[in-house]
């Protein structure tokens, strides 16, 4: 038995893991049929768990995701005048995260044999967690909540699209769980995600292709290529209120300014979509 | 400061439904009962709806049947039930380990004994607001008692696991003389993850693994030679030799005793104070139910109706549980195993 987690059911210690071939190109390829100025289709529903105070579930293309919020809830000890936030972003132990080889490539971490035995945040669940939190740090109106912790709950139950566009889709599950909890807030969150091609200055708007990893780590890097998210508070004065960008190529005032914008389009296009579910499940 | 005369007349308090369920259940329950009904607002023998997904698209081969190729997940069976509001997620993966070179041929006939089968390695995680830390205890006594009841069901045996196709990739073939060579073994992990907990949860969390195994499909192996390095960079972002690697595509479904497959069930049995009566509940629900009910019958019927194990838990003045009791329990659980599993 695995003698460093007594706690856990994780099989005999001298099992090594199982390594797949690679699976064949042509048959994995996948058609995109989206055009590249369209917001994909997505299904939401809100409260769907029980045992919190808000939760939300959100599935786009092969990705889903699901949020639970726990709180405001009483925290122990000293007396503090606003509400803490906390995120948690978890994959499913045996989900590929996207951009994995290169949060591996900077830890020491070899061939995971029992996927239940992965205990810590990886790098990509840490980075996602703290995008969400500075988002709606600024965004609750934490001063309402002395004394109370509230804690966001990410899982990603299946992913199949790059790291900044999943993250895009974090955003907008995070903000109907926030409105199902009744958190008070400044506003709702949505946000904005672009893949930006530097060559043929060309837009693709909601990009759901998943990055290869060959591309990232060695050989093959592609030409001038930036990943964009920008989040927003669409009601107040369209502020920004989390920006992530990832590229292999600089980024100037005027094609960033002009990014944005368009960040901000598609924004405002999924809050119409929220907003219409929002007064539906009212009725 | 009030003038008055001092004694205000004390309203009485109104709570709703769940909020008086969790000050005080009891009062909760027994309200219920007396109008032949549970706080669920079920009937004392009825069950929760069930809803078994065991093409989940989680595993690695679930495509594989709609002409669609395999995908690059390292899940091998999986399964999906929803119960009520509970949904129990579950996903196997697998490892491989050595084994001690034993002769294959058995000689004698084989008398079931329980070393020729064995179990999964499960995990329970139960979304209930916590942050990352230990398991709880429920999530631990659940993992074990999951461990057991799959082993001592009989379900999975040894050599089903045993890897004895190995296409081995050397020029020699001549000499096919097994005796120096290792052997190896698939071993099952699983990870059921539990949304929205509620009711009886072992049976739940049992039902989607052994719907799981029922789905688990293990890769051919083969072994690599010395110029055979892949690149895995999904894993440990460099070039690695693994000593066995798997096929992509092609697969063996996993040999298990389909006539070992079981279900569990869980019944609460509670006093109406009114009478002697000992009421069965079907799918505990609900913070009154699960809290006052701390006699339990839990019932393990097979897919032939016959019961594989019975455990019966609490019982006092208040609480008879006689023969009777405990027979109208196994007829209701064979009842529902016969709708679940025929």
């Amino acid at each position: 038995m695995n003698v460093q987690d007594r706690r856990r059911l994780l099989g005999p210690a001298n099992a090594s893991p199982i390594v797949f071939s690679d699976v064949k190109e042509k048959k994995s390829k996948k058609i995109q049929a989206k055009p590249d100025d369209e917001i994909s289709k997505m299904f939401i529903n809100t409260g769907l768990v029980k045992n919190c105070d808000g939760s939300a579930y959100i599935e786009v293309g092969n990705t889903i995701i699901q949020v639970s919020i726990y709180g405001p809830r009483p925290i122990r000890g000293s007396f503090i005048d606003k509400a803490i936030l906390s995120t948690e972003c978890r994959f499913l132990p045996y989900l590929s995260q996207p951009n994995d080889s290169i949060s591996r490539l900077t830890s020491s971490t070899s061939l995971i044999t029992n996927y239940n035995g992965k205990l810590n945040l990886s790098n990509i669940e840490q980075k996602i967690s703290s995008y969400i939190e500075s988002c709606f740090l600024s965004c609750i109106y934490l001063e309402n909540y002395p004394k109370s912790s509230i804690d966001i709950f990410i899982k990603i139950l299946s992913v199949d699209t790059n790291l900044l566009n999943l993250v895009n889709d974090v955003v907008h599950c995070c903000s109907l769980a926030m409105v199902d909890a009744q958190i008070e807030s400044k506003d709702l969150i949505t946000s904005g995600n672009l893949r930006y091609l530097k060559s043929n200055n060309h837009i693709i708007m909601d990009p759901k292709c998943k990055d290869k990893d060959k591309d990232i780590t060695n050989e093959v890097v592609e030409e001038g290529k930036l990943d964009l998210v920008v989040s927003f508070m669409n009601s107040r004065n369209d502020e920004i209120v989390g920006f992530w960008c990832e590229g292999n190529d600089t980024l100037e005032d005027d094609v960033l300014e002009k990014l944005i914008e368009r960040c901000n389009d598609m924004s405002k296009e999924i809050r119409k979509n929220i907003n219409f579910y929002l007064i539906e499940s009212l009725e | 400061m009030s003038e008055g005369n001092g004694q205000e007349e004390m309203g009485s308090i109104r709570f709703p439904a769940e909020i008086l369920s969790v000050v005080a259940p009891d009062l909760s329950l027994k309200r219920h009962l007396d109008l032949g009904l549970r706080p669920c607002l079920r009937k004392f023998h009825e069950f929760k709806n069930l809803t078994l997904n065991v093409k989940s698209g989680l595993s690695r081969y679930d495509g594989d049947v709609d002409g669609e190729s395999v995908t690059d997940s390292p899940v091998l069976g999986s399964s999906v039930i929803k119960s009520g509001n509970t949904t129990v997620i579950c996903g196997i993966t697998g490892g491989i380990v050595e084994i001690a070179n034993v002769s294959t041929t058995t000689t004698s006939d084989d008398h079931d004994d329980s070393m020729e089968y064995t179990s999964i390695y499960p995990v329970v995680e139960i979304s209930r607001g916590k942050l990352n830390g230990a398991p709880t205890d429920e999530e631990m006594i659940l993992s074990q008692q999951l461990y057991e009841t799959l082993l001592h069901s009989k379900i999975l045996p040894k050599k089903s696991l045993i890897i004895d196709n190995i296409a081995l990739k050397t020029n020699d073939d001549t000499n096919n003389n097994n005796n120096n060579r290792k052997r190896y073994a698939f071993v099952l992990y699983a990870n059921i993850q539990v949304f929205s907990r509620e009711g009886p949860l072992f049976d739940y969390c049992y039902g989607s693994l052994v719907k799981s195994l029922q789905t688990v499909k293990l890769p051919f192996i083969h072994f690599t030679d010395e110029e055979f390095i892949i690149n895995d960079n999904r894993k440990n972002g460099g070039n690695v030799k693994p000593e066995i690697i798997c096929d992509s595509e092609a697969y063996n479904q996993l040999k298990i005793n389909e006539e070992n497959i079981n279900w569990s069930l869980t019944f609460g049995l509670v006093n109406n104070d009114d009478g002697k009566e000992t009421i069965i509940l079907c799918d505990l629900e609900g913070h009154a139910e699960e809290t006052c009910c701390k006699s339990l019958i839990n019932v393990i019927i097979d897919k032939n109706l016959k019961m594989r194990y019975l455990n019966i838990v609490g019982g006092d003045e208040n609480v008879i549980i006689d023969e009777n009791i405990v027979l109208k329990t196994v007829q209701l659980a064979k009842n529902r195993v016969n709708n679940i599993l025929n």
